[in-house]
């Protein structure tokens, strides 16, 4: 068996060395590297118990992502009956212009977000989220000049603010996005979010929903090195 | 007039206790080793128990754990597999590294006495050799089997005295003739074609026949018994017999009982006479050691080569031999307590076999007993209490014994160790010796004492516990550490480090080294003096602070001088840092007769950070009444502070990664006029200094004349 036991010690007041740092470190290093042998570890010899968790990587989850409630607000023009005897029933709510997040549109806001601790490794990331988006003002009105907002939609999945994913544009009025990405990581703390960009408005009123998400879930999975 | 001077030391040396003593030598050098890359000495050294993770010192702490009285690595698979072995009250383990846990090989042994030769391992082959000079030895196969790896080191007994069964007439009752052959009877169980079942008996009518047989045993090392006594004799006279329309001569094999071999028994070899004769003949090899007879169908002319006389294969001769050594593909044991100043050798490759011839008698009754014996180049050397022999030669060419040296000889055995490129050092009454060069290809063997200037501790040492001193080597430190009792102490109670890449010596206090080896990475692993944290042990609850200890530790970076009870039972706690203490030689500048005024002390030092030195100054060989130079940081002076580790002045989120730097510390010495200057500094803080520089003035003042 392979034995390893202190080769420096740190103390309070003593300066850090680092070269006596990475030494030490060194000792375990080519322990674990090529000091054991089936005498050390014979077959079978490594189960369930023996694994700890979060041995060979760390999963994080930011679940249940929806619509910010404060910026869900009803449809003022689709939903509204003739009689306008049942506003309740069929009005639908959600994101729209001239408000936070979209305002005027063509630009990413965030969505999710996921900060936590590193290994050095390789980083998945999963995005799966429902969204609906109404399709009034879908077209261009036929033998006019008026003009309708181009209905689509587009994720992003950036860490540390750089864009490590980008989605295509998503046409359909109910969909259920599934993004997936996994890169190497870095030791130490990574912001993962997710951000959305609708069109810029175009012949579209404020009072009109744009779009509605929920079921957001944000999984990221850092596998150890 | 006045003149500044200064006497300056660039690279401080080792203890040398003497006058006169060179300037950069110590007079005290007490828990430091050595870096050569820096020419530092540093204190980054302490103990901790084996299993660091483990609660207080498990799995040391059974009920019949005591003292560790010898430890021993055996590494293999280029270190993944290190069998320790350690021996505590009268028990043989093996500690088992992955577990955890310890595995009992052997019980019932005898405890090494104050006095006595602690027990030796040495390695023969895929066997670790292990013999205390009390118990029989034994050898041990290293592999995670426990104790039915262990087999007796020679053959304590001949075989037993094989049998054969009586023969009766052909076709008689009860069945006790067996036909050899169908060639002349048919319906026989052998096919003519058989040549190998020819059958013993003749083929005429009247022919006698009259046989004996020898067995002998052949271990799994290769090693072949001692011949058994001669069975019975077996007497058979050829007959003629008809069965059906056949008429013939039957002829007949023998059934032998032979008998099953000790453990390690991986065949039984089979020899017997030619007809009525009495030079044995090998047979048949058996290979196996379960079956209990064996039938010989064999003729005369079909037995091979003549057995080993009785002479060539002996009972052990030396049951409670104490040292041993593999030289030239023989294992050498010493005669014991019993004849100690003889040595055997075994056969070449066979360790269990002895030729009744096979020893040497050593000559010089000055000499005296056999102490430990070492190989060396191309040959064995032969310690013993006043003397040192040297066994050359080969097993096929003979081997001989000549003297090497009168009047220098070890009572430790533990303490012959190799040095690699430097030789191999032991430890006399009066100090410690280095054997060098060889007597092959025109080079010399020298002898030369290396402690010089350490004559104080062994005119202090107990002679009588030389025996249970003990000295190990490690390559990584390149260090060779020796321990033994002084001051009529009767635990090794003092330590000194030869230092490889310096030639000096330092000393280690308060390491309680009861024996001690080095591992395949070169860690020194050692066994603890006392064992006061065992299972069931009286007092149950120690006072706080007091020393606890049990089972094995490590000499390691990690700095604190071990455990200490915490006060609530038998539960310890880490111990503070060892003290490590510098002295310096008595400096007279030179000139012994001039007055000098010291002023400063500059210490060259490698930065450490803010802990502190306090300097003590001496004159005229005082060491009472030393006066005070101060106590100085660890950092460079006219820079700002380096930042150190647990300060909230650097506490940032973030290591402050540093170097050690080269730097001068100066210690003002007030008022010091004296002869001969020196000064000390003691800390328990780590500390890594090279050397040092003394200002001094002087202004022609001399000694003044002599009391009347």
């Amino acid at each position: 068996m392979a034995y390893r036991w202190n080769k420096n010690t740190i103390e309070n007041k003593d300066i850090v060395e680092s070269r006596e740092f990475d030494q030490a470190h060194n000792e375990f290093v080519s322990l674990i590297n090529g000091g054991m042998d089936r005498e050390n570890l014979p077959i079978e010899c490594v189960g369930y118990p023996e694994m700890k968790k979060q041995s060979f990587g760390k999963a994080h989850l930011s679940g249940n992502v929806f619509t910010p409630i404060a910026y869900a607000d009803q449809d003022g023009v689709y939903g509204t009956g003739f009689s306008n005897n049942n506003t309740r029933g069929n009005r639908i709510v959600g994101l729209r212009y001239g408000q936070d997040p979209i305002n005027e549109g063509d630009s990413f806001f965030e969505v999710a977000t996921n900060s936590f601790d590193c290994q050095e490794g390789m980083l998945h990331i999963h995005w799966k989220c429902n969204a609906y988006m109404p399709f009034y003002y879908a077209f261009w009105q036929a033998y006019t000049s008026n003009t309708v907002a181009r209905k689509r939609y587009q994720w992003k999945i950036n860490i540390d603010g750089v864009t490590v994913y980008d989605s295509s544009a998503i046409c359909q009025s109910f969909f259920t996005t599934n993004i997936a990405t996994m890169i190497p990581i870095s030791a130490g703390n990574h912001k993962v979010s997710v951000s959305l960009r609708y069109p810029a408005r175009g012949d579209d009123a404020d009072n009109q929903v744009l779009l509605q998400y929920w079921g957001g879930n944000l999984f990221c999975h850092n596998l150890y090195r | 007039m006045k003149k500044v001077s200064n006497l300056t030391v660039v690279s401080q040396k080792g203890v040398y206790i003497g006058i006169p003593s060179s300037d950069d030598s110590a007079n005290r050098l007490e828990n430091w080793k050595y870096d050569a890359k820096t020419t530092s000495w540093s204190n980054e050294l302490g103990f901790e128990k084996f299993f660091s993770n483990s609660n207080n010192f498990a799995p040391f702490q059974g009920s019949t754990q005591r003292k560790v009285d010898s430890v021993y690595v055996w590494p293999a698979h280029s270190g993944a597999r290190q069998s320790f072995l350690y021996e505590t009250n009268g028990q043989l383990f093996e500690l088992n590294g992955s577990t955890e846990t310890v595995t009992l090989l052997l019980s019932n042994r005898n405890i090494p006495t104050d006095t006595g030769f602690l027990q030796q391992y040495s390695p023969y082959g895929r066997y670790l050799v292990i013999s205390n000079g009390l118990d029989s030895p034994i050898k041990y196969r290293a592999s995670r089997g426990g104790s039915d790896r262990i087999f007796d080191l020679g053959w304590r007994n001949i075989p037993g005295t094989p049998t054969v069964r009586t023969v009766g007439q052909p076709d008689g009752q009860p069945r006790t003739f067996i036909d050899a052959a169908s060639n002349v009877i048919n319906g026989q169980i052998w096919k003519a074609s058989d040549a190998f079942f020819r059958g013993v008996t003749g083929t005429a009518v009247g022919d006698k026949s009259l046989y004996a047989y020898r067995v002998s045993f052949v271990n799994e090392a290769g090693s072949e018994s001692p011949l058994s006594n001669p069975s019975n004799e077996i007497s058979f006279t050829a007959v003629s017999i008809t069965r059906g329309s056949t008429t013939g001569v039957p002829r007949t094999g023998f059934i032998l009982n032979i008998p099953i071999g000790p453990a390690g028994t991986i065949a039984r070899r089979i020899y017997r006479t030619k007809n009525d004769g009495s030079i044995y003949f090998f047979n048949a090899q058996v290979s196996e050691n379960t079956s209990s007879t064996y039938s010989d169908f064999l003729e005369d002319v079909q037995l091979g080569s003549e057995a080993p006389t009785t002479s060539e294969s002996i009972s052990m001769p030396s049951p409670s031999c104490r040292f041993t050594a593999a030289f030239k593909d023989c294992l050498f044991i010493d005669g014991g307590q019993m004849d100690p100043q003889r040595l055997w050798y075994s056969q070449p490759r066979q360790p269990d076999t002895y030729r009744a011839d096979n020893y040497f008698d050593l000559g010089t009754v000055t000499g005296g007993d056999i102490t430990g014996l070492m190989p060396y180049y191309n040959s064995l050397l032969v310690f013993r209490e006043a003397a040192i022999d040297l066994i050359r030669g080969d097993s096929l060419n003979g081997f001989t014994l000549t003297p090497f040296i009168q009047g220098v000889g070890t009572r430790s055995p533990n303490c012959i160790l190799p040095i690699p490129n430097i030789g191999i050092s032991f430890m006399s009454n009066d100090g410690i010796y280095l054997i060098a060069g060889g007597l092959d290809g025109g080079s010399d063997l020298k002898l030369r004492k290396i402690s010089i200037g350490l004559e104080e501790f062994f005119d202090r040492a107990c002679i009588d516990m030389f025996p249970k001193a003990v000295a190990a080597y490690s390559s990584r430190e390149r260090e060779a550490h020796y321990y033994f009792a002084i001051d009529g102490s009767t635990f090794n109670n003092k330590g000194i480090v030869f230092h490889v890449d310096n030639k000096t010596f330092s000393e280690r206090t308060g390491f309680p080294v009861q024996c001690i080896t080095t591992d395949h990475d070169g860690n020194f692993i050692a066994g603890y003096d006392l064992h006061n944290t065992y299972s069931g042990v009286s007092p149950s609850n120690p006072p706080a602070d007091t020393p606890a200890k049990g089972g094995l530790f490590v000499l390691s970076g990690r700095r604190q001088a071990g455990y200490v009870f915490s006060g609530s039972g038998l539960t310890i706690k880490e111990n503070k840092p060892l003290n490590s203490t510098f002295r310096s030689a008595w400096m007279d500048m030179g000139d012994l007769t001039l007055k000098k005024q010291v002023k400063y002390v500059y210490l060259s030092i490698l930065s450490r950070g803010d802990t502190e030195i306090q300097m003590e100054a001496y004159k005229d060989r005082e060491w009472a009444n030393g006066v005070t130079a101060g106590t100085m940081k660890q950092q460079r002076p006219d820079h700002p502070d380096q930042p150190v580790y647990d300060n909230d002045l650097y506490r940032w989120d973030k290591v402050d990664w540093q170097d050690k730097l080269l730097t001068r510390i100066r210690f003002d010495v007030a008022n010091m006029s004296c002869m001969e200057f020196a000064f000390e500094f003691s800390t328990n803080d780590a500390c890594e200094f090279i050397g040092f520089q003394v200002e001094y003035t002087v202004d022609g003042t001399k000694v003044i004349g002599g009391k009347k």
